[in-house]
């Protein structure tokens, strides 16, 4: 007897995903999940963003990271709320996990929630969280073959932030060609280039943000 | 990536409908993996292989459609 199905497979974290959509669109909160390699500076730029705009938007962020709280503390100096996830031996945060990270947080009191992946270019690009959209952050010591090589991400992201545009002149990256290559595979994506250390582009990253709101 | 997951999860799905159906041992399966899921048919295959011996799965033939976007889904199976 043949049983017809058409059961999609990872379903779990889909639904849990839809879930933590509906929650946050009931609470009017717009949820960034903020994905790069290892070190592309995330939690550099998140410092930044939560500097420039606390006082502006009210807002809070979920650190994903393996095994330490190191992130987690370097954003809460800022005094924004910050809730810690760590994911011992697993290379990407997963939607249940944003859904108990939800339920620690004043989704009441919340506009901006931004989502700081395990940093990973591969694996988070596949996990659903639930956020209104994805960021990806490229640096310019990974190498211009980098949106080619990973590419699922920057076809999902809404917008990719080339960071540590301060260090052009010693690495052998075109911003020109990252560019190109980021548009060919997502030609509706935003593209920023910034240094989070020395503050370029981050006015544009933070109007564009706010534009998002 | 993933394909011990997806398999796992495809197992589970099989198994439960075979059991609500009453049907004792299955004969093949047909998935629908997209491209863009990452998942590798090869690995799937390999995951299938070392997970299904000594379930009702096992011996069972794995068939896999590759589509270009994001489909990841079973679409059938046969069983007896
Ligand atoms: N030169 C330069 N260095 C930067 C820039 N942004 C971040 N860094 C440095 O890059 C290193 C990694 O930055 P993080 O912000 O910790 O990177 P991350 O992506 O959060 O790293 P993980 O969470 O471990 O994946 C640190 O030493 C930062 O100071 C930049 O714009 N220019
Ligand atoms: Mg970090």
């Amino acid at each position: 007897m043949q049983v017809n199905l058409a059961t999609k497979l990872l379903r779990a974290n889909r639904d849990v995903a839809a879930e933590n959509r509906e929650r946050l669109r009931k609470h009017g909160i717009v949820a960034v999940n903020l994905i790069s390699s290892p070190g592309a500076g995330k939690t550099t730029l998140l410092e930044r963003t939560v500097e420039a705009l606390k006082d502006k938007i009210p807002m809070a962020v979920i650190e994903g990271d393996q095994y330490t709280a190191l992130d987690g503390e370097r954003i809460e100096r800022f005094g924004v709320p910050v809730v810690q996830i760590n994911t011992p031996g697993g290379c990407h945060l997963d939607a249940g996990m944003i859904a108990t990270a939800l339920d620690s947080l004043d989704l009441e009191n919340l506009r901006l929630l931004i989502i700081e992946n395990v940093g990973n270019l591969i694996c988070p690009a596949e996990f659903d969280l639930g956020e209104g959209f994805k960021v990806g952050v490229l640096s310019v010591t990974e190498g211009n073959d980098k949106p080619k090589k990973y590419p699922v991400i920057f076809q999902d992201a809404q917008a990719a932030i080339i960071n540590k545009v301060d260090l052009l002149p010693y690495v052998n990256f075109s911003l020109e060609h990252a560019v190109q290559d980021l548009q060919e595979i997502n030609p509706g994506l935003k593209v920023i280039p910034a240094s989070a250390t020395r503050q370029d582009g981050l006015e544009e990253w933070f109007n564009w943000l706010l534009e998002q709101m | 990536m993933h394909e011990l997951a997806i398999v796992e999860d495809l197992m589970n799905t099989v198994v439960q409908s075979a059991q609500e159906h009453k049907l004792q041992r299955v004969k093949s399966i047909k998935i629908v993996v997209g491209k863009k899921t990452a998942a590798l048919p090869d690995s799937l295959m390999f995951c299938f292989e070392a997970l299904s011996p000594e379930t009702i799965l096992a011996g069972a033939s794995l068939e896999i459609e590759e589509t270009p976007g994001r489909e990841l889904y079973v679409e059938y199976y046969d069983a007896e």
